[in-house]
């Protein structure tokens, strides 16, 4: 690393308070040394330790000199890992502050699960397009192409770039991507303040009478409190506007209308704060647009800058997690079924990390007015979160994310990606009319399979009659099942088949809405369902917790977890007695599950001196594993980094021989080159670099479920 | 012989007396039940011959709390059996003392220290009484599971009661865990037989190379018909014989909350329901063909799946390496909190 400025040595590599100041920070830090480097890391590590920092603060802790650490920085802010506030100062001058931004490396921690998921859904351009965003931070569309190297690609790239904006996988950056919230929230404190003042005082008593200005900001006689909580109110609104700001989408949609008719504005004003208007990019866009003319930008503006959106993959990464669930929880076929459900409302569900939770918090701390120079005393008061939570709810089951079976069974004749055949429904559900003989189980077997065999034949018919009319479809023997219903799929009811397929689906839904610990669906009325994603955001990471404290510290654990959750309020004795161990083991698990806090102890004192000999203590669940779920998200998330810092190691320990087989005269011929001990030691490296990676996506499966979860 | 001599002494109404009270068969009486019983004429004919049954230690005066209406005490009479007044009159006077104590405290035993603090008799004494008792197969000294260390004391023909002994959880007053587990087996997959039809047979796997096979949901959840209840499943263990230690109802309720906790079965309105993540993980519910340990490509990984991991994390092996629990390489969670 380079020099240093007044006395602070650059360290030779990540220093320790990397990893020790926060979990969160080491893992990210080693990510970002993956990606960026170790002076990014360094930089990364060292604004984490602060709220913010300045340029000078940041080079004098670091250590670094302004022109590199202003690259560093540039590149943070790109990945969208560092954030950026613009103080004005009173003489004009403006001060930059910088802060770390989690959104960013969270991404570079996924992207290998988001890139997967995009070849897999859409094919491999679209996932090298999405690849190459996630590690640029953001790209328009003009520069992307204007990069390519073959031109006959650019058809394909914009097509690309449109399945993923269309999927909402891209969204375009806004200036809110760049700034820290809660900067962003007191700018709109700000503004409402002097929205208000301003109104305020032109507000006369002859408004009152016909006048049109806003009675809102009618404040005579009126009480501080009350004056604060309507700037608060407007500032929320103005922040929410902000936030959902689609200046940019429409931007980038009316663009293609207006390139249909070839009258594209070079557009200087982007979306993106003026940091990223590299000259440079504009010129080169412009003659690229020249040169291409309309066939290049046929639908999108290729001006606008795209980022990945985070939230749509977590929507994704929830909804596979919810899959994987309910296949342990009620089995395979219903599972597949959830899928299908799950897939069709997944674009418009709700958010994972809703950000009214966030602006609730932000607007009870928020300080207004002159004077009030801290934050507020108020605090966030629990029942805006239960409200906030009863209108999530009612959300979740608005007008379009309703179905019933027959839209599943829509879905499935539709396509055939959800590798579920009539096949593996059928005979799922068990039928009283069925015999439970074992013996005639056999024939009942043959007969399915006959009347099968003879739905395939007719079936097989009108395929080919349909053929010639959708030529789109080409007959397969493996899916016919899902084409088959296609077909029939306009007499849905006259079918017999159909009818019991639909039957059996209804079940499967129905099978969802049963279980108990996880309400996985709703039925509102029969037949129609559901999916509370609010709800089950709320007890899905506690079950997840309980079966972690299962798997990790044993099933008498989560009998003990359990039983205390069940009583409340228990002493060991009686936890001894009922989950009937012995006393001395359970007290070990209740010493084990109080360090991770999901364990309270409480003292009830016998004695009016309260002394500690004759008082009893009892244990009693921390509210809500609030406790426990924080202690073992950061573990998770410690042992990820800790993960990724060993495989580091091994690889810094392997280095000549990872060199050696990097070089163009070896690579391809290693088993001629290498020696025998070379070759073991290649595969062991190989091999823990494996493991490396099979614990670091387990860790973050296990993970995710806890760390983007509504916080209550 | 004594016997004989015992009662040969006596008076034939005071003979009578014993005889009737011994063979009417309630353990004490009050003043004016025996008044009636025997109809003597007065109470003094009574005490007479209560007097010289009580010299020959054949009657006990008891005290009692009162019934009912009258709240005062009274005194109630109780017959001693012609051995057991054989007994004692042949014990030494302190060990008589002992005894009797011994007797009073029933089924529930009594401590050492307890004697010796109600008889005043020095602490050789009580363990010399003890010893020579103990001998003699009067008393024996049981273990108590409340209070380990204690020595306790009961009548030999007795049988201690639950407090003592602990219920039926527990042998020589130790939890018995492996009796236990094997019965919370035994529940479970009573209940998990009837929750999923035919998940049981041919290894695990399900029937007609089904990939499923449940019951429908008004059968699962409703009317619980096919679900068994508490009451089914204390049927089904007394039916069953596997255990000859007698099992209440409550022994049986606190086995299914076990499982509970376990989260191995579910208590759906009065019926319980085995989870379909235990029949996983005791290996049942396999699809037929389905290789458990192959990866999954589509799939994301879920704590749960920890009964299908192979513990090397490397499947290309392709060994049989799958049940070896080597818990280091999936210890995920400690380091941050030892740090």
């Amino acid at each position: 690393m380079s020099g240093s400025t007044s006395g602070t040595v650059v360290p030779s590599e990540l220093p320790m308070t990397a990893k020790t100041q926060s979990p969160s920070c080491f893992l990210h830090c080693v990510i970002l040394r993956a990606y960026v480097g170790e002076q990014a890391a360094y930089i990364y590590s060292c604004l984490h330790s602060q709220r913010k920092m300045s340029l000078q603060q940041l080079s004098q802790k670091s250590g670094i000199k302004g022109i590199n650490l202003k690259k560093i920085l540039v590149t943070l802010i790109q990945l969208g890992c560092v954030v950026y506030i613009t103080n004005n100062n009173v003489n004009g001058k403006s001060n930059i502050f910088y802060c770390h931004n989690e959104e960013g490396c969270w991404k570079l921690t996924y992207i290998d699960e988001i890139v997967r998921h995009v070849r897999e859904k859409f094919g491999q351009i679209h996932a090298s397009v999405i690849q190459n965003v996630i590690l640029r931070g953001h790209l328009t569309i003009g520069s992307y192409v204007n990069d390519l190297e073959i031109k006959s690609e650019v058809d394909q790239i914009e097509q690309a770039f449109f399945d993923l904006v269309e999927d909402q996988w891209l969204v375009h950056a806004k200036e809110l991507d760049f700034k820290p919230l809660s900067e962003t929230f007191r700018s709109c404190i700000h503004s409402a303040t002097r929205e208000f003042v301003n109104n305020n005082l032109q507000y006369t008593k002859g408004n009152d009478i016909g006048g049109d200005s806003n009675p809102k900001f009618k404040s005579a006689g009126m009480s501080q409190l009350k004056k604060t909580q309507i700037i608060k109110d407007l500032a929320k609104e103005k922040f929410m506007k902000l936030y959902y700001d689609t200046t940019g989408k429409d931007k980038l949609n009316r663009a293609g209308k207006m390139n249909q008719i070839n009258e594209i504005k070079p557009s200087g004003e982007s979306a993106l704060s003026s940091l990223f208007d590299d000259d440079d990019d504009v010129d080169e866009y412009d003659v690229n647009e020249q040169s291409n003319g309309t066939k290049l930008l046929r639908r999108l503006n290729g001006n606008v800058p795209l980022t990945v959106s985070f939230d749509r993959f977590l929507k994704y990464e929830r909804d596979v997690q919810l899959v994987s669930l309910s296949k342990h929880r009620i089995g395979n076929v219903t599972a597949k079924i959830y899928n299908i459900v799950l897939k069709r409302i997944e674009k418009n569900s709700r958010e994972v990390r809703t950000i009214e939770g966030l602006v609730d918090r932000l607007v009870a701390d928020a300080s207004v007015g002159a004077g009030s120079a801290g934050s507020s005393t108020s605090g966030y008061d629990p029942s805006t979160g239960h409200e906030l939570m009863k209108r999530l709810e009612l959300r979740d089951q608005q007008k379009g994310l309703n179905f019933g079976a027959v839209d599943i069974l829509k879905e499935l004749s539709l396509s055939n990606k959800y590798s579920l055949t009539k096949d593996d429904l059928l005979g799922t559900i068990y039928d009283d009319n069925d015999d439970e003989d074992d013996d005639n189980g056999g024939e009942k077997m043959s007969k399915k399979r006959k009347l099968e065999s003879r739905f395939d034949n007719e079936s097989y018919k009108k395929t080919k009659l349909s053929k010639i009319a959708a030529d789109i479809k080409t007959f397969d023997d493996e899916d016919d099942e899902e084409i088959q219903e296609e077909d029939n799929g306009f007499d849905l009811n006259n079918n017999s088949e159909n009818g019991e397929v639909l039957q059996l689906i209804l079940q499967h839904l129905k099978l969802l809405t049963i279980d108990k610990k996880i309400s996985f669906l709703i039925e509102t009325s029969p037949g129609n369902f559901y999916v509370p994603f609010t709800m089950l955001q709320s007890q899905i990471p506690n079950f997840q917790v309980k079966q972690i404290v299962k798997t990790i510290f044993g099933t008498s654990s989560l009998r003990i977890l359990n039983c205390i959750e069940e009583k409340r309020l228990i002493e060991e004795k009686n936890i001894a007695k009922s989950v009937l161990m012995k006393e001395g083991d359970v007290r070990k698990i209740i010493a084990t599950l109080t360090k991770f806090g999901l364990v309270e102890i409480q003292e009830i004192p016998r004695t009016a001196d309260r002394s500690a000999m004759r008082g009893i203590f009892a244990f009693k669940i921390n509210k809500n594993y609030q406790r426990g779920k924080k202690i073992l998200s950061k573990c998770l998330m410690f042992n990820m980094g800790e993960v990724l810092d060993q495989m580091e190691q091994v690889k810094m320990e392997n280095k000549i021989l990872l060199d050696k087989i990097s070089r163009e005269d070896v690579r391809g011929r290693e088993v001629e080159l290498l020696l025998g001990s070379e070759l073991n030691q290649l595969k062991t490296v190989i091999e823990s670099e494996k493991i490396g990676l099979a614990k670091f996506i387990r860790l973050r499966s296990m993970g995710e479920m806890i760390w983007f979860a509504d916080r209550e | 012989m004594s016997g004989k001599v015992l009662i040969d002494d006596m008076s034939p109404s005071a003979k009578k007396m014993h005889h009737i009270m011994v063979t009417n068969g309630k353990s004490s009486y009050t003043q004016n039940e025996l008044l009636s019983l025997l109809k003597f004429e007065n109470i003094n004919e009574l005490m007479e011959n209560a007097q010289v049954l009580l010299n020959k230690g054949l009657l006990k005066i008891l005290e009692s709390d009162g019934d009912g209406d009258s709240k005062e005490k009274q005194i109630l009479f109780a017959a001693i059996s012609e051995q057991e007044a054989k007994k004692v009159s042949n014990m030494t006077a302190d060990e008589a003392i002992v005894y009797s104590h011994v007797e009073a405290a029933g089924r529930e035993g009594i401590w050492t220290k307890t004697i010796k603090a109600k008889t005043n008799l020095h602490q050789h004494i009580v363990l010399r009484c003890l010893k020579s008792l103990e001998s003699q197969s009067y008393i024996k000294s049981v273990k108590s599971v409340k209070h380990p260390t204690r020595k306790i004391y009961m009548l030999y023909h007795l049988t201690p009661s639950i407090d003592v002994t602990g219920g039926p959880w527990f042998t020589d007053s130790e939890l018995d865990t492996d009796f236990i587990d094997s019965l919370l087996i035994v529940i479970w997959k009573f209940v998990a037989q009837k929750t999923f039809p035919k998940c049981f047979k041919k290894r695990g796997l399900i029937p007609n190379g089904l990939k499923q096979y449940s019951y429908s949901s008004q059968l699962l959840s409703n009317m619980g018909t096919l679900l068994p209840t508490l009451n089914d499943v204390n049927e089904f263990i007394i039916s069953s014989g596997i255990t000859t230690v007698e099992l209440t109802l409550s022994d049986v309720k606190s086995l299914c909350d076990v499982l509970e906790f376990d989260e191995k079965i579910e208590n759906t309105g009065g019926s319980y329901k085995a989870t379909w993540q235990s029949v996983l993980e005791a290996g049942g519910g396999k699809i037929e063909g389905e290789d458990l340990f192959a990866p999954l490509d589509d799939e994301i990984f879920n704590v749960n799946d920890n009964y299908r991991v192979m513990d090397t994390l490397v499947a290309d092996n392709g060994e049989s390496n799958g049940n070896n629990n080597n818990t280091e390489s999936r210890v995920y969670l400690d380091s941050w909190i030892t740090l």
